[in-house]
């Protein structure tokens, strides 16, 4: 990924100028950068609305679900929110996974949770196709999906 | 109904205390090695530990074995200690309430994170 990607030229240039094709890479994501920024402010300002209106409509798809199971899978929720909006900041996959879903994986595969989050990212993915644009979704909807096929399947 | 903005109302939800990117910190130009909470850390090369068991088989002969099993009880003890205070201080919550995953998986983490390998929880025996 990117971050990893770029202290590698930044070794690189150590030795010698980059060249092209090392530059472009850098630039590329230098000009990303304030998409990246504007969404990641987008998504922390919208946070408590998004993931809100997505424990509204839980209870409607689950009907049995406790309270306290379905703050526990909010909970879960808002960290991936926030490591994926970092991850993708970063460009970096990697800071998702090795910091965040290492983890949440070990606390799921005890307890089941599978159904709840079926429905917690079902109705996240629709909330984010809801307040970002297509562009946006393309930035951060790979790494959502990375947690949801981690954490679900 | 649960409320999103409740939930977050302390702006910081704690996962993973010992996430190796945030737990271990050093310095190379001083040498130090420090955890998140700033208590010391350090590291010691395979030799040092073969030796330490070699000097004292050698020192000590039969006795080595009561003398390890005594230095394991106190470290265990203390290693206790210091893991339930970091863990109590990050969940802000009493090991008692804590529920036990979260006690196991941090357990298993802490393990890994300081370098002594991974385990597997055998819960058959647990009352």
């Amino acid at each position: 990924m990117m971050m990893p990607k770029i202290q590698e030229l930044i070794n690189q240039a150590q030795d010698r100028y980059l060249a092209a094709d090392e530059l472009g890479l850098m630039e590329n994501y230098i000009s990303s950068l304030p998409d990246r920024l504007k969404l990641y402010k987008l998504i922390r300002d919208r946070e408590i609305d998004l993931l809100q209106a997505v424990a509204n409509q839980v209870p409607a798809e689950l009907p049995n679900v406790t309270d306290a199971d379905l703050e526990t899978g909010i909970r879960n929720l808002i960290l991936v929110l926030r490591y994926s909006s970092m991850a993708m900041l970063l460009n970096d996959e990697n800071f998702l996974k090795q910091r965040l879903l290492n983890w949440l994986e070990g606390i799921m595969s005890m307890r089941d949770m599978r159904r709840l989050n079926e429905a917690l990212y079902k109705l996240l993915n629709q909330g984010l196709r809801q307040h970002f644009s297509p562009a946006q979704l393309a930035l951060i909807q790979p790494l959502i999906t990375a947690a949801q096929v981690t954490l679900i399947y | 109904m649960i409320s999103v903005a409740d939930l977050i109302k302390e702006n910081r939800i704690p996962s993973n205390f010992f996430d190796y990117n945030s737990y271990v910190k050093g310095d190379l130009e001083i040498g130090l090695l420090e955890n998140r909470r700033g208590d010391r850390l350090i590291a010691v090369p395979e030799t040092l530990i073969s030796s330490l068991y070699a000097g004292l088989a050698k020192e000590t002969g039969q006795a080595s074995r009561l003398v390890l099993y005594n230095c394991g009880k106190w470290w265990g003890k203390n290693f206790y200690t210091r893991f339930t205070e970091s863990i109590e201080e990050y969940y802000s919550q009493p090991l008692a309430e804590m529920d036990m995953i979260t006690f196991i998986q941090s357990l298993k983490e802490c393990w890994q994170t300081h370098g002594w390998g991974k385990f597997e929880f055998d819960p058959q025996y647990q009352a």
